[in-house]
């Protein structure tokens, strides 16, 4: 069977170049996807780790401001004390200059408050707190209790508790108590308490955190949708189509280029053979088929030659 | 290289590997073999040669193989 030189080349560069672009493809699709995954893992964990730590040093922070607040008030209150040795409790509570220091408002939402050693309330942001026994809310409320009761050993102390807010959302705060270390007039031991929300502090790492994972998100719905859609072979079938047609336009230019010249000389050959010595070859390529035109020239001006040759002799026969 | 050779392939590049044929012929009508050329041969020659090629090949040609041997004297 007679197979031409395009379709020789055809098969060649199509197997060549098709084989080894579907084979790349397949495991670039595979590791694409992969690697995009494990990025947006990798970045979602490290982002976790990042946050956390940040979370850490924020409520430290958090921590410390309060209680350098709570000591700072106390030291306040124990200036004003001395500087007013008369004052008892109840003067005090109708003093403003006092009323200003022992009451004041810590970050947002805190404050800072003014309890006795028995644990009640003598100067609070809210008046309906004031004279109020802190006692009563051990029952409904332990976890502030555990922090407010230390307050009786008269010591200095901090630590967190959840507090039930009115929208019925739990929330984590951080409380600490310092005495004031100056007794009133009726000598009773003032204590300042400074709270407030940790979310407060470990807001920025919060809303560090919502925006990392919403980008993950976002990255790994792209990467899916992306390799999805690739996976559904519309890229690859894409690339292939492409590379086979610009491979079959390639191929069709250098088969052209080979067999043209080919088929002139064969046609010349022909002309030969039917003893046209007249014709001309007008083959003028850069490889060895215009080596080939070259011995066909050399070959009918031989045969030209030999002809004339011979009808000397015939003539100087005659 | 001898003569003869060096005629022999200027011939070549025209008719090919008949070549030594032709300039045996051209040398039988000087009544000389090939190998026998001398350089004083070469103005006969050469005009046997063009007159030789002339017919068959066109003027052209024959001038362009006569400008070649010319270059041999």
């Amino acid at each position: 069977m007679k197979i031409p030189i395009l379709i020789k080349l055809l098969i060649i560069m199509l197997i060549l170049t098709i084989v080894p672009l579907g084979i790349m493809g397949f495991l670039a699709l595979q590791d694409e996807k992969a690697i995009g995954m494990n990025a947006a893992e990798n970045a979602q964990s490290m982002g976790k780790f990042v946050i956390s730590d940040s979370d850490l040093a924020l409520e430290e922070l958090g921590e410390k401001l309060i209680t350098e607040k709570a000591k700072d008030v106390a030291t306040q209150l124990a200036i004003y004390l001395v500087a007013h040795p008369t004052m008892t409790v109840a003067d005090l509570q109708n003093d403003t200059a006092f009323q200003k220091i022992a009451v004041q408002k810590l970050g947002e939402r805190g404050y800072v408050a003014t309890i006795d050693e028995t644990n009640t309330i003598r100067f609070h942001p809210n008046p309906m707190m004031i004279n109020y026994d802190t006692h009563q809310m051990a029952a409904e409320y332990p976890e502030f209790w555990a922090v407010a009761e230390p307050i009786i050993e008269g010591k200095p102390f901090g630590g967190y508790y959840n507090w039930l807010d009115s929208d019925g959302v739990v929330r984590s705060k951080y409380m600490y108590h310092q005495p004031v270390g100056v007794l009133t007039a009726d000598g009773v031991m003032l204590h300042v308490a400074a709270t407030t929300y940790m979310e407060e502090f470990t807001q920025p790492s919060k809303q560090l955190e919502e925006k990392l994972n919403s980008s993950i998100q976002k990255t790994v719905s792209h990467i899916s949708i992306a390799t999805e859609s690739m996976s559904s072979a519309n890229t690859i079938l894409m690339i292939t189509l492409i590379s086979i047609i610009i491979v079959i336009v390639i191929v069709i230019i250098v088969a052209t280029s080979i067999s043209r010249p080919i088929k002139q000389l064969t046609i010349i050959a022909d002309q030969i053979s039917m003893g046209d010595l007249q014709i001309e070859i007008n083959v003028h390529t850069n490889d060895e088929i215009n080596d080939l035109a070259e011995s066909f020239r050399r070959m009918i001006n031989a045969f030209k030659m030999m002809v004339s040759m011979h009808e000397s002799y015939e003539e100087e026969k005659k | 290289m001898s003569l003869d050779t060096d005629i022999t392939s200027i011939l070549a590049k025209t008719i090919g590997p008949s070549a030594p044929i032709f300039l045996k012929q051209v040398c039988m009508k000087m009544k000389k073999r090939p190998s026998e050329l001398i350089k004083q041969d070469l103005d006969s020659l050469i005009d046997q040669i063009y007159e030789g090629v002339r017919k068959p090949l066109g003027d052209d040609t024959a001038q362009k193989i006569k400008d070649n041997l010319e270059t041999l004297k």
